[in-house]
């Protein structure tokens, strides 16, 4: 994949790099989406969230999202709207996940829906539906 | 107004995951004003190169969610709401506008009501100003507890860095 | 028991918003994991909606016998003291 002129997913500020490489494929009406991303204890935020008993930030889930989308358009965007964000199991350090995420172009920005599960039982982690506009770097 | 200690009694998070400074007032079980100040020194900025735009200063969306979420899960609790060992968890979103990017040097003043506030499940709403800018309008924020003892058991050690 | 009809209309709309239907498509014994595809986070969004709406108290523990229209009544009818 080509690297366009825009802001990297790394070259924002984010509590943490949640998503690596992507795969991206470019479709008729957006972008197909997927990342394999293993949650690992060294993130200070999830040692905090909480002490003794760390459990994966539910909104770093959301922020997973939108840097996969970043790294996988290569689009300059901005989170304008969660219109639902679902929690339906927590995820823990040691877990592996993987984000599977459609974007749509829509008339003013793109409209994203994603399914996060947890890759060793197929457990559905969190259902996020986003909106994005496009952002002037 | 509650001090950062009173919130740190109340909230289970820890640094740096606790994003609340203070509570400017809370009207039990109703409302509750409170802030947090977004500061170049947190963790989220510490990666960014020097050929970074003002763009790439805006406060990650999922802070800005994390911190409201706080201010809520503060108000449900207040009170005498969480007994030891169990956990306020984030578990569903509605309808959350983010109307504005926020940067360093913005104070966050979220203003909370409680929708509902049971034993085990919350919902809150409210809206999130810089000044007298409106930055977001939170739809719904639903909230439960679970027992320490509920949580899986992670397979990798904590290694909390320094 | 004579607002009962009414109780079960109001329980549907919540049931329906919160499954993202249309009130007409929620019947009366549909299971919602085997209908709806629910999981376990529908109920609790069931449960809150519920507790506000009647201003009553559910333990959590009833969450597993609410599987339908008419179980989400049953409980809230014990707690509402109806």
């Amino acid at each position: 994949m080509t690297a366009p002129a825009v802001l990297a997913a790394g070259d924002r500020a984010a509590p943490l790099r949640v998503v690596g490489p992507v795969s991206a494929v470019e479709t008729e009406s957006g972008w197909w989406i997927t990342a394999r991303v293993p949650i690992t204890a060294d993130d200070p935020h999830t040692a905090a969230h909480f002490p003794g008993a760390p459990v994966f930030p539910g909104v770093f889930l959301i922020e997973g999202v939108g840097q996969a989308v970043a790294g996988g358009t290569g689009l300059p965007t901005r989170t304008t709207a969660v219109e639902r964000a679902r929690f339906t199991a927590p995820v823990v350090p040691g877990d592996v996940v993987r984000f599977d995420v459609v974007v749509t172009t829509t008339g003013s920005g793109w409209a994203v829906r994603a399914d996060v599960v947890r890759e060793a039982d197929g457990t559905p982690v969190a259902q996020v539906r986003l909106r994005l506009e496009a952002e002037v770097a | 107004m509650l001090d950062h200690a009173r919130i740190r009694a109340l909230l289970p998070h820890r640094h740096p995951m606790v994003l609340l400074d203070r509570v400017e007032s809370i009207e039990p079980g109703v409302r509750l004003i409170a802030t947090k100040a977004v500061t170049v020194t947190e963790p989220c900025y510490r990666d960014l190169p020097d050929t970074a735009p003002a763009s790439a200063y805006a406060y990650p969306v999922s802070l800005l969610l994390e911190s409201f979420g706080q201010a809520a899960a503060v108000l449900w609790l207040h009170g005498g709401r969480r007994p030891d060992g169990l956990l306020p968890m984030l578990a569903a979103l509605r309808d959350c506008v983010l109307e504005h990017p926020v940067y360093p040097g913005d104070v966050l003043r979220h203003e909370v009501l409680l929708e509902h506030g049971g034993e085990g499940v919350s919902t809150a709403s409210g809206t999130t100003r810089v000044g007298d800018r409106r930055v977001a309008v939170m739809g719904s924020f639903l909230a439960v507890v679970r027992p320490r003892t509920d949580l899986p058991i992670p397979t990798t050690r904590e290694d909390p860095r320094p | 028991m004579t607002t009962s009809r009414q109780h079960l209309d109001d329980l549907r709309e919540i049931v329906a918003e919160v499954f993202e239907l249309e009130p007409d498509e929620v019947s009366d014994t549909a299971d919602f994991v085997a209908e709806y595809d629910a999981d376990s986070l529908r109920a609790i969004e069931i449960l809150a909606r519920v507790e506000k709406r009647y201003q009553v108290e559910i333990p959590q523990a009833e969450l597993a016998s609410m599987t339908n229209l008419l179980a989400v009544h049953a409980v809230l009818g014990r707690y509402a003291g109806w």
